[in-house]
């Protein structure tokens, strides 16, 4: 049926991490080091590390001495009463640990004079803070290049490349997945004690405009019975019209505001008390109404902007000083200018029910970071950085120990070269559109 | 968006092919030069340009030209 000349290639493992992004990646290194044979595919490079390679890098955390209660009510105030309250304070208790992990993989956060961790605080609320990298431009990457590394000192197997399509399903319980190399077109049979989908959007590369996540992982755990939710909520964002920027989390809390066409600093009218440093949804609700008005477009403004240390938001390295190096060049500074900008739709808050454990309902299938339904309207600087590090380490434990208590699974051969036909059987069809042909 | 590569500096070592975290990018046919396959696919992300080692790529910062979806 198939004009293409692929094989099929059967991978066995304790452990399949379908998304190779921080929580991904941290499920992987927490598993394998607890004994467990971990192997991670991701439909990226293989050592990009997911969208948090683009991200500031910037870490929520509850310092010693502070206390996550007063976070998590932050927090109840924050979504309107809709906070997963058990989930958030697991996500807290555990942030500063995985914080110090960071730093052990050779990141490094902003300090103060003092030497002491210097934070941002977020969206007006009187606790929740995020940590600034060091050096802004590189954080991001700098966290996959760590977790990349350990991940390979550990023995960790990755598969770059390989776009994960069906879960296998054998006595009501998962049994690995189906896949193919997006070059070569070879598909893969994964068998596993345990599945962790950890295909879930972190906050920020559709601040380009572009996106990876198109939602496969939770079609797939659909169809093999996982409970969804949140799907009807999605994140908004905000951005340049014209350009990428990274990151207004941090520019916002600082004196940067967005204002009118007259130059008037609108966000005032509609939320008193924090104007500008409300919620993006908020901000675009301002933005919306402005508009609508006839006082459009909306301009990013940062004549107010409060800097002691410009490191903290002006890019240093990475393709953040490259992207900032080169709008200089075309005459446009986002830090002496007033900057157009608009709404953007972000992403969906919906996936995978879980417990805060990463268990969902469908036996062997556990779920990590944002591919779990998250509370709609979550969206501080820093926090899925926090919560992807938090919950990929937590589930990677929880799935070793369910892991270990498990047989070999067997695969039902029918079921796999089922999904196989279904997914080569558009090669077939008379297009001439074609597949593969410059490898 | 990615603007161009540049034939003469290009040296066909594959290596933004590889970086790219979408699918932009291809060799020729006759696998000796990369070329903008999908270019519509391009996130502006840098990282080609940053890897190429002869500095033959170019990444215009804007992304693209943007629909207007409401009239001022």
């Amino acid at each position: 049926m198939t004009t293409l000349n692929n094989s099929t290639k059967t991978i066995e493992t304790d452990i399949l991490i379908i998304g190779g992004g921080p929580s991904g990646l941290w499920a992987a290194n927490r598993a394998k080091e607890l004994g467990c044979e971990v192997l991670v595919v991701d439909k990226g490079p293989l050592d990009w590390g997911g969208m948090a390679t683009l991200s500031g890098g910037d870490f929520d955390a509850v310092l010693p001495g502070e206390n996550v209660d007063d976070f998590v009510q932050d927090l109840v105030y924050y979504y309107d009463g809709l906070c997963d309250q058990e989930f958030m304070e697991m996500v807290f208790a555990n942030s500063y640990d995985r914080l110090k992990d960071y730093e052990k993989l050779g990141c490094e956060f902003l300090t103060g004079p003092d030497g002491k961790l210097k934070g941002v605080p977020q969206r007006g609320l009187d606790h929740v803070k995020l940590y600034p990298a060091r050096v802004k431009g590189t954080g991001g990457s700098d966290m996959t290049r760590g977790l990349v590394k350990r991940a390979d000192e550990l023995g960790v197997k990755r598969l770059g490349r390989t776009l994960v399509t069906d879960l296998l399903k054998n006595n009501g319980k998962i049994s690995g997945a189906v896949g193919f190399d997006t070059i070569s077109g070879d598909f893969y049979i994964f068998k596993a004690k345990a599945t962790i989908l950890a295909t879930g959007e972190g906050g920020w590369k559709s601040g380009y405009h572009s996106h990876t996540a198109c939602g496969e992982g939770t079609h797939m755990a659909f169809r093999a019975g996982a409970e969804l939710r949140n799907l009807e909520f999605v994140r908004v964002w905000n951005c340049p019209t014209q350009f990428a920027w990274e990151s207004q989390t941090t520019l916002l809390p600082l004196g940067a505001r967005f204002v009118n066409a007259r130059g008037e600093s609108f966000m005032e009218k509609y939320c008193p008390t924090i104007g500008s440093k409300s919620d993006q949804h908020y901000n675009v609700i301002g933005m919306a109404i402005e508009a609508r008005e006839g006082r459009g477009p909306i301009y990013f403004d940062v004549s107010r902007l409060n800097l002691d240390d410009s490191r903290v938001v002006k890019p240093q390295s990475g393709w953040q000083v490259l992207n900032y190096k080169k709008l200089l060049s075309l005459g446009i500074d986002l830090f002496t200018q007033k900057t157009e900008w608009m709404p953007q739709l972000h992403q969906t808050c919906g996936g995978l029910v879980a417990d805060i454990e990463g268990r969902t309902n469908v036996p062997g299938l556990f779920v990590t970071g944002c591919a779990r339904g998250l509370e709609p309207g979550l969206c501080i600087g820093g926090i899925h950085l926090c919560l992807t590090a938090v919950t990929g380490h937590r589930v990677g434990a929880i799935v070793a120990e369910y892991a270990g208590s498990q047989e070999s699974p067997s695969i039902e051969s029918d079921e796999a070269l089922e999904y196989k036909n279904r997914l080569f059987s558009y090669l077939a069809l008379n297009t001439r559109f074609r597949f593969f042909n410059n490898h | 968006m990615i603007a161009s590569i540049d034939e003469t500096k290009c040296d066909g070592c594959g290596i933004c092919i590889e970086a790219c975290p979408i699918d932009t990018l291809r060799m020729d046919e006759k696998g000796e030069k990369a070329v903008i396959k999908y270019p519509d696919d391009c996130m502006t992300c840098y990282a080609c340009e940053l890897k190429c080692p002869t500095g033959a790529i170019y990444v215009h910062p804007f992304k693209e030209v943007l629909p207007r979806a409401i009239t001022y």
